[in-house]
Formats: C-alpha cells, sequence, structure tokens
C-alpha cells in the first residue's frame, strides 16, 4: 500500500491526509467533566476521537463514554427535522415539517394554553444533558411558568438540597489533596472520574488513610481501601450515625469546633447514643469491630474528607437523612470548611464552581414574575420547595392524574426521557392527559416516539457552548462539524423559540451570543476574546481560603452547621425530623429465602443511564442486560451464570441474564439500567419517594428473585 | 470457581511462552516493538477496547470484534482483569498457518503485520493463534458488497511512524497500556 493510503487508513493528521484535529467537548455525561476532545475530521466528518491534552480540567484524558462520542453522534436515528405527528399517539407517523411551522404551533398552543389556564399549566422540562439549562429556565420565567423541572430532581439536587439545609452552600467538594483520611461514600472514581481516582491514589502513596463504603466490591474498593465497609444497600444513615457513636464515645471529636461552629450537637449526641457498634452491626450487616476500626481510623488521622456519588445515596426512601449522617462526620470532626476537609462551594455558571462571577442568577432570574402559583411538587415535598427553585418532577405524574391543585396542559422537554424515574409506564399514561407534548433530541426517543412535536437538537460538537470549569478556566467552544441534517443548538431553539412566542424578552429573543455576553459581563474577558482564543481560558480567580464563610456565619438560621436543622423543624407537623434521624428502607423487613434487596443503577464503564446503550460499540462491551447475583445466592435458587433469571415485585417483572458474581453482596440483586428490553423501573412505583427530598427509592426495592422457567 | 482458576492458569501459560520470547529477543538487542499491559493498574474499564474499535472502524453490528479485548475475572472475591491482543510473536504461528503468505513479522518494527488485501478470509490465522488475538473483518468493497478478511493489531504501525501512540495505549486512562519501541 502506497504511504498516503495507508497514513489515510492510520487516520494520521496531516496535509498529506487530509485529516485535521479539532477541539471540542465531550458532552454525554455531566457538567461537573465535559472533558477535553482531540476530534479527528476528514473531509468534514469525525473519524475518530481522543483526550485533548491541553485541556486544563481533564489533561488528555477521556472515558470509555466519551470515546464513543462518534458512534453516538452518528447514530442512524438521529432526528433529521422538526417532526409533527399525523396519526394517533405513538404510532409512528410523522411529517416532516420546517422550523417555522414547527414554532408556530409550539407557540400558537403554548400561548392558547397560558390564556385559558394560566402560565403554570405549561410545565419546561429538562432531562439530559444539562447544558442549556440556564437558557430553559430563564425562558420559563419569561413564559410565567413555575414549572420549570429537570431530571435533577431524581439526581444531583439531592446533595444540593442537604447542603443547602445544613449550611446554606449549594454544594461541598472535598479537599483530597490535603486530607489525612479519606471517606468515599459509594466513591467509585475508575469508570468515569478519572482524575479523582488519580488524586486518591497519589494521596494514598503519600500516607493518607482511605476507608470506602459500598456494598459491592469495585476497583475503589480493591485499589484503595485500607477498610471497605460493605453495609445492605440504604442503610448508610445507621452506618454514619454508628461511626459518629463511636467518635463520641472515644472523645475524637473537635469539641472547640463544635461549641463555635456547630448548631444541635447535644441533640445529636443524645440521638447517636442508640447507635452502638453492635447495634450498627444488627442495623447495617458492618461488623461492629469494623465500624470501630473506621470510626478510630477517621479520628487519628484527620482532616477528613469525605468524598461520595450523590445518587446512591440518595435513592432511598431516607436518602436526604441518611446523606446528612454522613456529612455531620464533617461537622463533629471539625472538617467542614477546613482544609483537607469539606470547602463549600457556590456555582458560576452551569453547576459549575469556577471562581467566576457569571451573572447566571441574575441571568435566570432577571424575568421572573413576582407571583406564581406553586410549582409541581411543592405541595407534597415542601422542604425541597422551599429551597430548590424548580419543580420536585417525581409529582407530576399525581399531578397530572389528579389535576390538584391545577391540571398541567404542556409539557415541553429538553432531553425528556419518562423512562428515567420509577413507575414509568404510569407517567407515559398520565402525559397522554396533556394537551401537548413537544420533546427536542438528539434521537428519536421512547419519549419522542409519543409526542407531538419532536425536534432535532445537535451534539457538542456541532455547536458553540459557554463552558467553565474550577480553577477558573472558561472556554467558548466553536463547532467541529456543521449542526448536521436540520438540527440545531438547544440555547438556539430555546432563543428562537422565545420570539416566536413574543414574550417580550429582548435578551433570548437576540440569540445565545447576545446572552453570554451578558451572562460574562462581569467577567475580565469578552466573548470575542474568548472565541479568538480558539481554546481554554484561564482567568485565575482568587482561590477561596478555607474557613471564610464559616467565620463569617453560614446562611443558614443560626449561622452554624446545622445538625439539628431550623429549617425541616418548621415542617415538624408533617413527620420531617430536624436530626438526621435513620429509619430502616423496606428491604430491611424482608423474610424468606426468594425475597432480594433489589439495587437498581450501579454503573458499567460504558453506558450512561440509556444513552449509549443505542450504539453497537457499548453493547459489544455489554452486549445484553444483566442481573449480578452472589455466587451462594446464585447457588441456593440454582441459578448458573448466563441463565435467564425473572425479578418480580407487585409492580410488574423482568427478565434478564444472571450474571453470578462477588462483586454484589449476598441477599442484594444488582441491576444495571436503561436497557429498553428489561426496564427496571417498571419494577418500582412512583410512591415510594423521600419524603424530604421527593427522591424515589430506586436503590432498596424487595424484590422476588427466581429462575426462569422456559416455556 | 475452578473452571475460572483452570482458565487463568492457561491464559498465563500462554502469556508466558509469548512473553518468555519478547524476554529473549530484548536481551538479543532485536528490533520489536509491542504493547505491554501491565495488570496492576488495569481496572477493567475498556477505554482500549473502544479506542481501538475507533481507531480501526471496528463494527460489531456486522459481528466485528476489537484487535483487542478486556476480561473479567474472579478469584477468592477478588477481581481481575486480562488485556490480550496480538503479542507480535517472534515466530508468528499464524503466519506459519496462512496459505497466502498475507501475514508477516516486519523487520523494522517487529510487529506482525496482516496485509488486509491479499487476505481472502480462509481464516486458518485465526484457528492457529493460541490468544484468540485475530479475528474476521467484514469490509465494504467499491460495488458494497462485503468482503471478509481476516483482522489483527498492527499496533498502529502508523501513529508510531507519526510519533504517536497507539491508540489503545493513548486512550488508557491508568496508563497500564505502554509501547515499547526498540527500532
Amino acid at each position: 500500500m502506497e504511504k498516503q493510503k495507508r497514513q489515510i487508513k492510520g487516520k494520521i493528521p496531516g496535509e498529506r491526509t487530509g485529516i485535521e484535529i479539532r477541539h471540542g467537548i465531550c458532552d454525554i455525561c455531566c457538567p461537573s467533566f465535559h472533558c477535553g476532545l482531540n476530534v479527528y475530521v476528514k473531509d468534514e466528518r469525525i473519524i475518530k476521537v481522543e483526550g485533548m491534552e491541553a485541556h486544563p480540567a481533564s489533561h488528555g484524558r477521556i472515558c470509555t463514554k466519551g470515546l464513543m462520542n462518534r458512534q453516538y453522534i452518528y447514530r442512524e436515528d438521529r432526528i433529521k427535522t422538526p417532526l409533527k405527528r399525523i396519526g394517533p399517539r405513538g404510532s409512528g407517523q410523522w411529517k416532516a415539517i420546517s422550523w417555522e411551522e414547527a414554532y408556530g404551533e409550539i407557540a400558537g398552543k403554548l400561548l392558547e394554553i397560558r390564556r385559558r389556564d394560566g402560565p403554570e399549566a405549561v410545565m419546561f422540562d429538562s432531562g439530559y444533558t444539562k447544558w442549556y439549562r440556564p437558557f430553559l429556565h430563564r425562558l420559563a420565567n419569561s413564559f410565567g411558568t413555575p414549572n420549570y423541572g429537570t431530571e435533577s430532581s431524581n439526581c444531583m439536587f439531592s446533595t444540593f438540597l442537604n447542603w443547602l439545609v445544613t449550611t446554606g452552600a449549594a454544594m461541598c467538594r472535598s479537599d483530597t489533596a490535603h486530607s489525612g483520611v479519606f471517606l468515599g461514600w459509594a466513591f467509585n472514581p475508575y469508570y468515569s472520574r478519572d482524575l479523582a481516582a488519580d488524586v486518591a491514589e497519589q494521596r494514598k502513596k503519600s500516607g493518607m488513610k482511605v476507608i470506602i463504603v459500598d456494598p459491592r466490591i469495585t476497583p475503589a474498593s480493591q485499589r484503595l481501601a485500607d477498610i471497605h465497609l460493605r453495609p445492605r444497600v440504604g442503610t448508610d444513615g445507621a452506618l454514619a450515625l454508628g461511626i459518629a457513636h463511636v467518635l463520641i464515645r472515644e472523645q475524637m471529636v473537635d469539641t472547640e469546633y463544635i461549641k463555635s461552629y456547630v448548631f444541635g450537637y447535644e441533640e445529636y449526641k443524645r440521638y447517636v447514643q442508640k447507635f452502638t457498634p453492635e447495634e450498627t452491626e444488627n442495623l447495617t450487616g458492618v461488623p461492629a469491630g469494623q465500624v470501630v476500626e473506621a470510626a478510630r481510623l477517621i479520628g487519628k488521622n484527620l482532616p477528613l474528607s469525605i468524598c461520595e456519588s450523590a445518587a446512591p445515596i440518595a435513592h432511598h426512601q431516607n436518602g436526604f437523612q441518611n446523606y446528612r449522617a454522613i456529612m455531620a462526620l464533617s461537622a463533629i470532626t471539625g472538617c467542614f470548611d477546613r482544609e483537607g476537609g469539606q470547602i463549600p462551594i457556590s456555582f458560576s455558571y452551569n453547576y459549575q464552581a469556577a471562581g467566576l462571577p457569571v451573572r447566571q442568577e441574575e441571568f435566570i432570574n432577571e424575568r421572573k414574575p413576582k407571583q406564581m402559583a406553586p410549582a409541581v411538587g411543592s405541595g407534597r415535598f415542601p422542604l425541597w420547595s422551599r429551597f430548590i427553585d424548580e419543580a420536585q418532577t417525581n409529582d407530576l405524574i399525581r399531578q397530572l392524574e389528579t389535576g390538584i391543585p391545577y391540571p398541567v396542559k404542556a409539557i415541553v422537554g429538553f432531553g425528556l426521557n419518562y423512562r428515567i424515574g420509577p413507575g414509568d409506564e404510569q407517567l407515559k399514561k398520565a402525559m397522554m392527559n396533556a394537551e401537548l407534548l413537544v420533546n427536542t433530541d438528539l434521537f428519536l426517543t421512547d419519549t419522542c416516539k409519543f409526542c407531538d412535536i419532536v425536534l432535532p437538537a445537535c451534539s457538542s460538537l456541532e455547536r458553540s457552548e459557554l463552558k467553565v470549569w474550577g480553577g477558573g478556566h472558561i472556554w467558548y467552544t466553536e463547532p467541529v462539524i456543521a449542526p448536521m441534517y436540520q438540527s440545531k443548538s438547544d440555547v438556539e431553539i430555546i432563543c428562537e423559540l422565545a420570539k416566536a412566542m413574543g414574550l417580550g424578552d429582548s435578551l433570548l429573543e437576540a440569540g445565545p451570543e447576545a446572552c453570554y455576553r451578558e451572562l460574562i459581563r462581569d467577567l475580565p474577558v469578552t466573548l470575542e476574546e474568548l472565541k479568538a482564543a480558539k481554546g481554554p481560558v484561564s482567568l485565575e480567580p482568587e482561590p477561596y481560603v478555607p474557613g471564610t464563610w464559616r467565620k463569617q456565619g453560614l446562611k443558614t438560621e443560626s449561622g452554624k452547621f446545622e445538625l439539628y436543622s431550623l429549617a425541616i423543624e418548621k415542617y415538624r407537623e408533617i413527620g420531617l425530623e430536624p436530626l438526621p434521624v435513620y429509619i430502616p428502607p423496606k428491604t430491611e423487613m424482608l423474610s424468606g429465602e426468594r425475597w432480594f434487596r433489589l439495587c437498581s443503577s450501579p454503573r458499567i464503564p460504558g453506558a450512561l443511564h440509556s444513552r449509549l446503550h443505542g450504539i453497537s460499540w457499548s453493547r459489544a462491551l455489554h452486549p445484553e442486560p444483566v442481573v449480578d447475583i452472589h455466587p451462594e445466592d446464585a447457588e441456593r435458587l440454582g441459578i448458573t451464570e448466563g441463565e435467564m433469571v425473572e425479578l418480580s415485585t407487585e409492580k410488574g417483572s423482568i427478565c434478564m441474564k444472571a450474571s453470578v458474581t462477588c462483586k454484589a453482596d449476598q441477599g442484594c440483586v444488582y441491576v444495571y439500567h436503561g436497557y429498553p428490553e428489561a426496564d427496571v423501573n417498571t419494577l418500582i412505583g412512583p410512591e415510594m419517594t423521600d419524603p424530604y427530598s421527593g427522591f424515589p427509592a430506586f436503590r432498596s426495592i424487595p424484590v422476588q428473585v427466581r429462575k426462569k422457567v422456559q416455556e | 470457581m475452578d473452571r475460572m482458576k483452570e482458565s487463568r492458569r492457561e491464559e498465563d501459560r500462554r502469556e508466558e511462552v509469548c512473553g518468555r520470547e519478547h524476554k529473549e529477543e530484548e536481551q538479543n538487542g532485536k528490533g520489536q516493538g509491542r504493547i505491554e499491559w501491565h495488570r496492576e493498574f488495569c481496572v477493567g474499564c475498556r477505554a482500549c477496547v473502544v479506542a481501538c474499535m475507533d481507531q480501526n472502524d471496528i463494527r460489531p453490528e456486522y459481528g466485528e470484534q476489537a484487535f483487542c479485548k478486556v476480561t473479567e475475572e474472579e478469584n477468592e472475591g477478588r477481581l481481575f482483569w486480562r488485556f490480550t491482543s496480538c503479542r507480535h510473536c517472534r515466530d508468528p504461528v499464524c503466519a506459519a498457518a496462512c496459505p497466502k503468505g498475507c501475514i508477516e513479522k516486519d523487520s523494522k518494527t517487529g510487529m506482525v503485520l496482516l496485509n488486509e488485501e491479499i487476505c481472502d478470509g480462509c481464516g486458518r490465522c485465526i484457528e492457529a493463534c493460541p490468544l484468540h488475538a485475530i479475528s474476521f473483518l467484514k469490509r465494504e468493497k467499491d460495488d458494497l458488497s462485503l468482503r471478509v478478511t481476516a483482522g489483527k493489531c498492527d499496533g498502529c504501525t502508523e501513529r508510531i511512524f507519526a510519533g504517536m501512540e497507539p491508540a489503545c495505549v493513548r486512550a488508557c486512562p491508568m496508563k497500564a497500556l505502554t509501547m515499547t519501541t526498540i527500532f
């Protein structure tokens, strides 16, 4: 083969081959990452991706999922034009329409509903990804509806709610770089947070102690843990309170710090008295000796930083309080807002704490009406509504079904996925009550299939966007390739929709670039300068000095870290408790050999939610949905590797292949989620929610397991 | 578990044979490039496998496989992973098995290269490789009909010539893969 041909086959960039490397960001997972990409382009087609070395946050790395960008972008079910349903909902009969027609139809209907039923009858609902959210929230405010909701009602906002209630800060980061002991709670960074793994490994080498809490065996438990605690799913709170019990009993708490900066310690101390190591063993399955050992490892190696994964802790009926119980350890050891501990952060833009004064709050709220109806979920989950300026979307089913306190008549989705929550088929049915269903997505997903109008969005490599990262890095990206077919960027769609509705929002109407200029008005850099930089720019903000917020007084009622929450105290009459109390999950009351704890959604390296199951590279790694089951449980039920297993609850049943593995603990089965052919959410009802946060109890569901009998 | 241990031993034995050959070559100072896998760093994320599929346009929907694979094993409550790809053997049995002489050990790089242009997809090399590191490719011809050939790791030779790392090495977030070049 001649050299040029060989080099083209080898995808070598250069003039000879006509292959060019352009830079972009991956938007397959959440904004905390959005790693930099080197995108190999030939004839305006992407032929390969790899990590971008010069990227200030990801340093050339990308994960298994990010490496799938090319197949993801060129998926065959990309939506090509705006579509209008011409048959019955879900019939698959579509008519391609122009953008003007689509905007006209949507705007006409939304304005009609607003006139007739009030603006709150329209819901703007964001699924994944999250990059356009400040724009969508502004659109909802301009329209006048309180019903801006997101899939974060199921995911990271539980942590925000926790920190807001307890400390007044929206979030904390763990200052692992300066910790003496690291508590990784449901922490397995190897499949998605390589950089966090790197820091933990390096620190461990230089003597930092590590405790991993995870019912499963993971690369983190094997590579990092000095002690691996394996509580039964959903019992995290009891374990944290048990550790606190030992820390207090053995006088390993920071009494001076507590006096100055912690509220409600005496009540908390009284409450944890009953969580002796022996009782903790009863409640969690973690041996009493290990509880003591872990507490001592913490007490003797302070400062303590805690790094958690939000969803596994939150997805239980007591998830909010379990999370609070874990983070209480930071307060009693004097490590909250201290070097080497938990450092409170505030977000600059799109959930990123970059230390930059981006005008996101002002942008979102500039046109917010003074008076609005209560948002969806605020009746059932008042604590959520008090702290989170969003609908709690887990209450949408109920409101669609009952029309109480008012009917929701239209849902305009961006990346909306009805399958994301428990009782998904019930939600789909309830959505049929709406007069207008719109979804915006890259692909004709199961949700798009029953909508009235579907709009084609483009991927992160086909658009420009403003993106910030921790450390003050900011990048206004350029499209790597032109938007495919007639697709557009989500923010462009939002701006054009605002214009079509004539909401009088001159900023949105002026388009995305005008909005970005306004957002970065207070930064020492202009949009033109960012464009000219053609890559990430570092603005080097003043770093936060740990202790500043704590010493100024936190934004809680007491001004302190509230072990006893004065905000929750106001909701005592509806059964909410100000202390981080422990209530066992339903799975703790099981008996009988076929009953198991079902934990949905552990992670696999090559998939995220349902987003990559539709491409063949991901399927090559994980061809079929499987359920992890411990070898002894499998033997007891007569199940061998690869055999079909039936999982059933009162809500339904699904079948999948057994993966007999020591990764699972005994008595618990783990189901990987997002597979349309074995949708674990059909096993779970929408009523099993956490009363504080409204989060669904995905991960502690009683389930019956048996070998599937061939008929 | 016994079955698993047995297969582990078998794989270890095969690797040992290949590894010994490499050591000898290194000592003899003979030209040899190869991809080394360091098991202590591997976490089984399979970024290498996807990078290989991206680099080589592998289409699993056509039955094609990446030129490397990562398998997961368990032993006494611990997880282990194993990376397998062509070891670019000194005396490649695949080359010996090929009736058409499509496979040659490149004298410059030491890589075992398969000439897909003359391969007719008979599959003898696939049967011969003890590591199962060769598989079928189904590629479109100019008339869009599919042509079946064997396909294997070429160590991303062109990338190496261009001063770049092989795709799998470049992608590994744990740096568990390294490239040894002695040419």
